[in-house]
C-alpha cells in the first residue's frame, strides 16, 4: 500500500492505554515514577550542557543556583 | 474465527523478534505512539491460546500493520531455517485487507531497495518503505507513512520519544526480562511511550 494516512484520532491518554494492556494500576504508579525520574534526569543535564562553561559564569548566576537549591 | 472490527487507533507490529532488531522494534513503538496510535504485535505469550488464532484477532483488530520482511538470513540454531513468520503474518494482512467492507491497511518495509521484488515476486507493484536498522530511519520511514491533521509530531519529537524508550526497555532489562519481545515489557514500553509524547510533542496538552 502507498499514500500518506492522516490520522484524526485523538492520542489516546496514559490511563486509556493502561486499561488496552491491563497494567494493573500497582505497576503503572511506578513507571510514572521512573518517566518522571527519566524526566528529572534528562531535564537536569540538558541544562548543565546549556550551562556556560566554567569561567564564563558570572557570579550573579551562582548566587541565583544557590538560592533555588533552598 | 470471528473478525473483529479493527480498532481506527490500533496499529500491528511484525518484526523479527531477535537481538538485532530491538532498536527497529522500540522505533516502530515510538514512532506509532508518537503519531498518536496504540502499536499491537504478537509478543511471546506464555499464557496464550492458539497462536494463529492469536495473531489473527490481533491483526484484524488493527486498522493499520507494519511488516518488515528485512530479515533474510538463515538463523543460527539446527536445522537452520529462513523465519517465514513475517511473510505469513503479512499474508493474514493482505487477505484482511481485501474482504467485503474491510478497512485495513498495510505497509511493507525492507532494508535493500528491489530485494522484495526477487523474494517475493507476488507483491510487485507494492512500494516497500525503506530503513537501515537505525532508529532514525524507522522514524523518517514511519512519516513518511503517516501525518496527523492536528499534533503532529517532528522527527526531533519521535526521536525524543524513541530515547525515552529505549531507556525504559534498559531499565525493563535491568530488573525483570532481558526480552523485550514479551508481553508485560511491549505493554510498558507502548505506556511509556504515550506517557512521554506529551513532554515531547510541545502542541500536545501535558
Amino acid at each position: 500500500m502507498s499514500g500518506k494516512i492522516i490520522i484524526t484520532t485523538p492520542f489516546p491518554t496514559p490511563e486509556e492505554v493502561a486499561a488496552y494492556f491491563k497494567i494493573p494500576a500497582k505497576r503503572v504508579a511506578e513507571l510514572d515514577r521512573m518517566i518522571a525520574e527519566h524526566r528529572a534526569e534528562l531535564v537536569a543535564s540538558r541544562r548543565k550542557k546549556a550551562s556556560p562553561r566554567n569561567g564564563s559564569r558570572k557570579s550573579s548566576d551562582v548566587v541565583k543556583t544557590s538560592r533555588s537549591k533552598k | 474465527m470471528a473478525t473483529p472490527r479493527p480498532e481506527p487507533r490500533n496499529a500491528f507490529i511484525n518484526v523479527p523478534y531477535a537481538k538485532r532488531y530491538e532498536r527497529v522494534y522500540l522505533a516502530f513503538i515510538a514512532g506509532i505512539v508518537g503519531h498518536g496510535l496504540v502499536p499491537t504485535a504478537a509478543v511471546r505469550d506464555p499464557s496464550s491460546r492458539f497462536q494463529l488464532e492469536r495473531i489473527y484477532e490481533l491483526i484484524s483488530a488493527a486498522q493499520y500493520s507494519f511488516h518488515d520482511l528485512s530479515w533474510m538470513s538463515l538463523d543460527g540454531k539446527s536445522p537452520r531455517t529462513p523465519r517465514l513468520n513475517m511473510a505469513f503474518e503479512l499474508g493474514l494482512a493482505v487477505a484482511l485487507s481485501r474482504g467485503s467492507g474491510a478497512n485495513h491497511q498495510w505497509f511493507v518495509f525492507d532494508t535493500v531497495p528491489y530485494r522484495l521484488d526477487k523474494v517475493l515476486s507476488d507483491l510487485g507493484g507494492i512500494r516497500p518503505r525503506f530503513h537501515d536498522r537505525s532508529p532514525e530511519s524507522v522514524l523518517r520511514a514511519l512519516m513518511n507513512v503517516f501525518g496527523r491533521r492536528a499534533n503532529q509530531p517532528t522527527l526531533a519529537n519521535l526521536i525524543e520519544i524513541y530515547q525515552e524508550v529505549e531507556r525504559m526497555a534498559r531499565q525493563i532489562k535491568r530488573t525483570y526480562s532481558v526480552d523485550l519481545f514479551d508481553t508485560r515489557p511491549f505493554a510498558e514500553l507502548v505506556y511509556a511511550a504515550n506517557r512521554v509524547s506529551p513532554k515531547n510533542i510541545p502542541t500536545l496538552p501535558d
